[in-house]
């Protein structure tokens, strides 16, 4: 006979009791890694979605302002092509797009507009707006996850994944904003001039034709008054080769706020850095929402898992009033009696804690597609963090009713003194 | 002198104010002795005897176990006084309701130094002892009465205790039962020499013992030392 199976005798001489507490901490260590599995797929979901959204930092050339990205001005400060393959090479992690572009001010049958050099396959892929016109852009990988692979497993749609390239917007074609197409009375299949720059400064300019391939819907945005060609064509047009104004960055919003705005510093040192901040805080702040939201869960849990698995032995506690006093009477020290209340919390915090995980690990699996639409894997490592838990709350839901077990006396089992 | 008491009280504090339980005690109990104590309701004699057994502290006064001053130990010094030196034998049996005959007996022995097979052996060769060899793989709900106080008893001397403190403990029993189980008691402490003592309310039953002690309103009124013992008839 040793304590260790007194104990275990008393919780089979017990059993509804010990279902009933161990129900409890179950259903509680179930919700907790129920939710969390979930959360834990929608974080990476919802932080795709953000990320869709578009680009989120600038760069510029060292002597642009903002607005010169905005306004296009003839005059607006370049800076050299080979940059975005300086941070191609560069392998930053955190980076998902770029996009160069060169943005001017022309004429089109006599009306101002802005005309940009882009490369559509990235320029397209950073954009989903565009995407619902029916244009697709290039292929991308997530940099912010480092399970990007996974990702296609989780039954969620990240649109970036889906693009498929466009080979090239050919020397030519272009891409019309919508308030510009009507501006200028242009049409899918219409065509337009502008004059083009020639390298020999006297020479008078010459005109370029261009075929409207696509006029997009309305977004909103500045892309509404502009008339998009390949990068090639503008800056033969404006007669800048191998120079752009501006670099348009998708950047993972984590990796942004792990230093990678310094990192693109370094690599290009003779540029201006910017971030979209709105957008950029829009993704940080709908992060940190969403691991408060994990963490309300895991404290409302860890709570409510103490106060159930306290309640259950309190009640043992009151029960068992006489049987611990007959301990006390034959000489068992106030210590074994904590030890055994609390080695009764182990064992249920520890058994409580792999059911829970199991029963919110199915659940997740189960009910996530179906409540969701997303598919939750299971989460080994949650394992651990479930049998720990359930033993914190257990062992937390011990120290009261073992203090009262403490002051049980040794005559308590006699009928009267 | 195997127990020395020494001007003991004590004080209950209740609601409609203090009760005194135990007024100025003194008693000496030498060893090997089968010691009655008999008072009315009330009268403190179950205070004495939870007071000798460490499991209460008295007001004021000292208590002696072989000269150890009980009075001074910590809850732990006592814890360990009493399953080094005591057993206990109540009125309501005090058996743990989900373990067996055997592990019942057992249950003093978990602090000791012997290992399962030899706590086994020797509770059960107690409980054969007590004419319970056949019964030790029962729960206590599937023993009569006589036989879960002989369990008690058998539990009481399981490890080698050099007294025996029991409260009423033919209280529950019919007189046929109580004649067994006070024989039981007697022989127990002839064979293994153990001080036994025993509060009583029935004449009869406290006729058993050579040191008598009457007890009333808290204060010892009459000890009868070394009286001739008589046996217990049926009816005590």
């Amino acid at each position: 006979m040793s304590l260790f199976k007194l104990v275990w005798l008393e919780l089979l001489h017990r059993k509804s009791q010990v279902l009933s507490g161990l129900l409890a901490i179950t259903l509680g260590i179930g919700v907790i890694v129920g939710i969390q599995s979930v959360t834990r797929v929608s974080e990476i979901a919802v932080a795709i979605r953000l990320d869709n959204l578009g680009a989120n930092i600038l760069v510029l050339p060292q002597a642009a302002s903002v607005d010169d990205y905005y306004t296009a001005d003839i005059d607006a400060p370049t800076m050299p092509e080979d940059f975005v393959e300086r941070i191609l090479t560069s392998t930053l992690p955190g980076v998902d797009n770029l996009s160069p572009k060169l943005t001017r001010r022309t004429e089109v049958n006599g009306r101002k507009v802005v005309l940009t050099g882009i490369t559509p396959a990235n320029e397209i892929a950073s954009k989903p707006v565009w995407q619902s016109a029916g244009l697709v852009g290039a292929d991308l990988t997530l940099t912010c996850d480092p399970n990007s692979e996974a990702n296609k497993s989780l039954g969620y749609k990240d649109e970036r994944l889906q693009r498929k390239a466009v080979e090239s917007l050919p020397e030519g074609s272009s891409i019309v904003g919508s308030a510009a197409a009507v501006r200028l009375g242009l049409s899918e299949g219409s065509t337009f001039t502008v004059p083009e720059r020639s390298e020999d400064a006297t020479a008078p300019p010459t005109e370029r034709e261009f075929q409207v391939a696509k006029v997009l819907p309305e977004t909103g945005t500045i892309d509404d008054d502009r008339i998009f060609v390949n990068l090639k064509d503008a800056q033969a047009v404006f007669g800048i080769h191998d120079q752009v104004s501006a670099i348009e960055i998708m950047g993972c919003c984590n990796a942004i706020s792990a230093g990678l705005l310094s990192q693109l510093r370094n690599i290009l040192p003779d540029t201006r850095i910017t971030t979209v901040k709105q957008l950029v805080s829009t993704q940080l702040d709908t992060n940190r929402l969403m691991q408060k939201v994990s963490l309300s869960f895991l404290v409302i849990v860890l709570i409510v898992g103490a106060i159930s698995i306290g309640n259950y032995i309190w009640a043992n506690v009151n029960e068992r009033r006489k049987e611990i006093g007959i301990l006390r009477m034959i000489g068992a020290p106030k210590s074994n009696i904590y030890g055994m209340l609390f080695g009764k919390a182990i064992i249920l915090g520890l058994v409580g804690g792999v059911l829970g995980y199991l029963l919110g690990t199915a659940a997740g699996v189960i009910l996530g597609p179906e409540l969701a639409g997303l598919n939750v894997p299971p989460v080994p490592i949650y394992l651990l963090w479930a049998v720990l838990l359930s033993l914190a709350a257990a062992l937390l839901g011990t120290l009261v009713p073992a203090w009262l077990a403490g002051r049980i006396e040794p005559f308590a089992n006699m009928q009267e003194v | 002198m195997i127990l020395d008491v020494r001007k003991v009280s004590k004080q209950y504090l209740h609601a409609d104010g203090p009760v005194d339980a135990l007024r100025d005690v003194d008693l000496q109990i030498p060893e090997g002795r089968f010691v009655t104590i008999t008072g009315p309701s009330g009268s403190g004699k179950s205070t004495l005897l939870l007071s000798l057994g460490g499991l209460i502290r008295p007001t004021s006064g000292e208590m002696f176990f072989h000269g150890a001053a009980l009075h001074a130990m910590s809850d732990n010094e006592l814890a360990a006084f009493r399953r080094e030196h005591v057993g206990f034998v109540m009125q309501n049996f005090s058996l743990v309701p989900y373990l067996t005959a055997l592990q019942n007996v057992m249950l003093p022995l978990v602090w000791g130094q012997d290992g399962k097979e030899a706590q086994r052996a020797k509770a059960a060769s107690i409980l054969d002892g007590v004419g319970l060899g056949g019964r030790v793989n029962h729960l206590p709900r599937e023993l009569s009465i006589g036989q879960q106080q002989r369990v008690a008893i058998a539990r009481a001397f399981a490890n080698d205790p050099d007294l025996i403190l029991a409260d009423e403990p033919t209280g529950n029993l019919d007189p046929s039962l109580s004649n067994d189980i006070l024989t039981l008691l007697d022989e127990l402490n002839r064979e293994h020499g153990t001080t036994v003592v025993m509060v009583t309310h029935s004449p009869e039953a406290a006729r058993r013992g050579n040191v008598r002690v009457h007890i009333d309103d808290g204060r010892i009124v009459e000890h009868e030392d070394s009286v001739a013992a008589e046996p217990v008839v049926a009816g005590a």
